[in-house]
């Protein structure tokens, strides 16, 4: 009776976290931060804010599935190429 | 002595400097990170942040580290991110508090523009004499103090590849008083005379300080005759690419044998140890054999990083790019697209990235699309299981036919990239010429440190993609390839009435003119998430399909079972061409801004595919029979 609990439980486990890392990073950062506003709100416990506060960095980590380098972090997008009102 | 700073509040400061003068290095250095760094102009493309704490005062820093660049005009992109971050025009980011403007010591001459612009715009700045200790050792003569005294600026001497080489810069940095904040600074762009002007005064500065530089080193001088000169250059060039995937095969047979035995041995103990039922067909059907699968390919990335290492420490890039600027330019490509689609050998994200540094937008749009034809590491396990699997390890003259293969198959890449890249340059991206002004370091031997820990890195990123996304998705692959059970009385392997076999089947209606069965056409799809996916995928994808109750063999020895060479030629023409990576394509519109280009590419690099791997597999059928 155990292992199928045991099985299923690692397959949801792995499905929530292929589902997490594959979501695209502006979505997730979303979803991250209004987890950690939810977790941060006066009165929750001090694991629950912990917790939401390490979903929020860990969203701010790599991006995607091929998180090969550290250039696939959530990075700014490039700059325009509008030069600045001055030049 | 001024008074100390409050330690309180981290001070703002930036790492700027000319490309390739060291500051990533020197960021590495006082920050304690590992970003990359290497001996080539345009490393690093856009602000990376790090702080760290003044040992003496405890003072806290927040450190800067900008794209090199060789004025305040900006040319690219990156550059322009650094003139925005100094002048405080990038949205939601104070400017920087003081300025370290990274000098090469052994090219002042050309250094010392970009210290006189950051000098007009009165930020507080300390100069640092980077690779002082390389000046020393080939005879550059310079007085520092009377440098100093001429800039008007604090100027140390750093060497930031050794311990310790930051030690002065620590010190003079504390000594100073905290300057005010700065509000944004009002600049323009300096007229012809202003820049003339600038030019005259580095001059005067180097002669009052005594800056004398010494004759280039012979052995140096015959060595670049050789290795940039039109005939015997791209002979150098292309022997040492061959023999670099030659060793690809050759060195990681032995390593890859041992990975490969530790795995099949895990595999059988927990098959062995655990009683039937879904907990052992889960660990040995989908976590051993999937993501080990994977994890055999680790020894062939570490010996084709350690060289891309060694060449990007060595200085030789950059005159690989000037041998080849030639034939970028026959194909409509700036000289400049060499090192993004170099990088892109690595993986196409930082490639892509890398396209800041090309000037002209058209341009850099064409190296965007074309950068994933580059061979990236994620294919290389594609490569290597369908080689090792289908093509025979003998000699063919000095050469193994292995390593033949593979090279092919690069080259196959980047002759796909200078066709694309020709047709988009003569229709849609039509720009005129621009000639390639590069320059070119010294040579350097590669450094032992940051060679093991760049082949630390690689190694670290491969075992926790495998730990991470390959085995959550092996997992997920297995749940779906288990369920729902076989009917009563079915004769075949479980997965045959699964999900992932229905989807499976489906799928095959689209591929299978290209020769691929079921179990590959299931396989493409986790490989969209990263394209070594596919090999893990296939594995626990044959492991079930294994009948009776036996661990399944090795992916290799099956697959050679199962496949025909013509479906084996038709899925590696599949993987040269297949976009198979999601992030590169939100990379692209990230760069662009639009979703235009990454569907472009996609839609364009599907269709090569498709039609690369259909004619492959025809061709090879008639031939092979």
């Amino acid at each position: 009776m155990l292992e199928p609990i045991l099985v299923g439980l690692i397959v949801l486990a792995a499905a929530l976290y292929a589902a997490w890392t594959l979501l695209p990073a502006a979505v997730r950062l979303r979803l991250a931060q209004r987890c950690g506003d939810w977790g941060r709100r006066p009165g929750r416990a001090g694991w629950l804010q912990r917790a939401s506060m390490a979903v929020e960095s860990a969203a701010r980590k790599r991006a995607g599935g091929c998180s090969d380098c550290s250039a696939a972090q959530a990075t700014p997008k490039a700059p325009s190429r509008r030069p600045p009102p001055d030049d | 002595m001024p008074a100390p700073a409050p330690a309180s509040e981290a001070l703002q400061l930036a790492l700027v400097g000319v490309p390739n003068c060291g500051k990533t290095a020197l960021f590495n250095r006082l920050t304690g990170s590992r970003q990359k760094v290497a001996n080539y102009a345009g490393v690093t493309v856009e602000r990376k942040e790090g702080s760290f704490v003044g040992p003496a005062r405890g003072q806290r820093y927040r450190l800067l580290d900008l794209p090199g660049a060789y004025s305040l005009t900006p040319t690219t992109l990156d550059e322009a991110i650094t003139r925005d971050c100094l002048l405080g025009r990038l949205a939601g980011e104070a400017p920087p508090e003081m300025v370290v403007c990274v000098v090469d010591a052994t090219n002042l001459r050309l250094n010392l523009r970009l210290v006189l612009e950051l000098r007009e715009l009165g930020v507080p700045m300390i100069v640092a004499l980077n690779m002082s200790d390389l000046a020393r050792d080939r005879g550059f003569q310079l007085d520092r103090a009377r440098l100093e005294q001429e800039l008007g600026v604090p100027v140390v001497e750093t060497v930031a590849i050794r311990e310790g080489g930051e030690r002065a810069l620590l010190e003079r940095l504390e000594s100073l008083p905290r300057p005010p904040a700065r509000a944004g600074t009002e600049w323009h762009t300096p007229t012809f005379e202003q820049i003339q002007a600038t030019q005259r005064d580095v001059r005067r500065i180097l002669h009052a300080a005594g800056y004398a530089e010494p004759a280039r080193r012979r052995a140096l001088r015959q060595l670049d005759a050789l290795v940039i000169h039109p005939v015997a250059g791209p002979l150098i060039l292309a022997a040492l690419l061959f023999f670099v995937f030659q060793a690809v095969f050759s060195w990681a047979a032995a390593p890859m044998e041992l990975v490969d035995a530790g795995v099949s041995w895990l595999g059988q103990a927990l098959h062995d140890a655990l009683p039937p039922g879904a907990l052992r067909s889960l660990l040995v059907d989908g976590v051993i054999s999937g993501a080990g699968s994977v994890l055999v390919f680790l020894p062939q990335i570490l010996i084709l990083f350690f060289f891309i290492l060694v060449l990007e420490d060595s200085g030789y890039l950059p005159r690989a790019a000037y041998l080849l600027d030639r034939m970028m330019g026959s194909v409509g490509l700036s000289g400049r697209a060499f090192i993004p689609l170099l990088s892109s050998f690595a993986c196409a994200v930082p490639g892509i990235m890398a396209t800041r540094t090309i000037p002209n937008v058209r341009d850099r749009i064409a190296t965007i699309m074309i950068a994933p034809l580059m061979t990236c590491s994620a294919r290389l396990p594609v490569y290597a299981l369908v080689i090792a699997a289908f093509i025979p390890n003998r000699p063919v003259g000095a050469f193994n036919l292995q390593g033949l293969v593979l090279f092919t198959l690069y080259v196959a890449g980047i002759v796909a990239a200078m066709v694309v890249a020709y047709a988009l340059k003569r229709t849609a991206l039509r720009s005129t010429y621009h000639p390639l002004l590069l320059e070119l370091p010294e040579y350097k031997w590669p450094n032992l440190r940051n060679l093991l820990l760049g082949l630390w890195e690689r190694a670290r990123i491969f075992l926790q993609r495998v730990g991470t996304i390959i085995l959550a998705l092996m997992i997920v692959l297995w749940f779906l390839s288990s369920f729902p059970a076989p009917p009563e009385g079915a004769t075949g392997p479980a997965i045959q009435y699964s999900l992932a076999g229905t989807i499976g089947r489906a799928l095959e209606h689209v591929f299978a003119p290209l020769g691929f069965n079921w179990q590959i056409s299931l396989a493409l799809v986790p490989g969209l998430a990263a394209r070594e996916v596919a090999v893990g995928a296939l594995g626990t994808v044959y492991s079930l399909s294994a009948n009776g109750d036996d661990v399944a063999a090795t992916l290799v020895p099956m697959i050679a079972q199962t496949w025909s060479l013509a479906t084996a030629l038709s899925l590696l023409a599949w993987y040269v061409f297949a976009p198979q990576c999601l992030s590169t394509l939100v990379v692209v519109k990230r760069e662009t801004n639009s979703w235009r280009y990454p569907l472009i590419m996609a839609g364009y690099l599907f269709a090569l595919a498709y039609l690369a791997a259909f004619v492959t597999f025809r061709v090879a059928s008639a031939l092979l029979g």
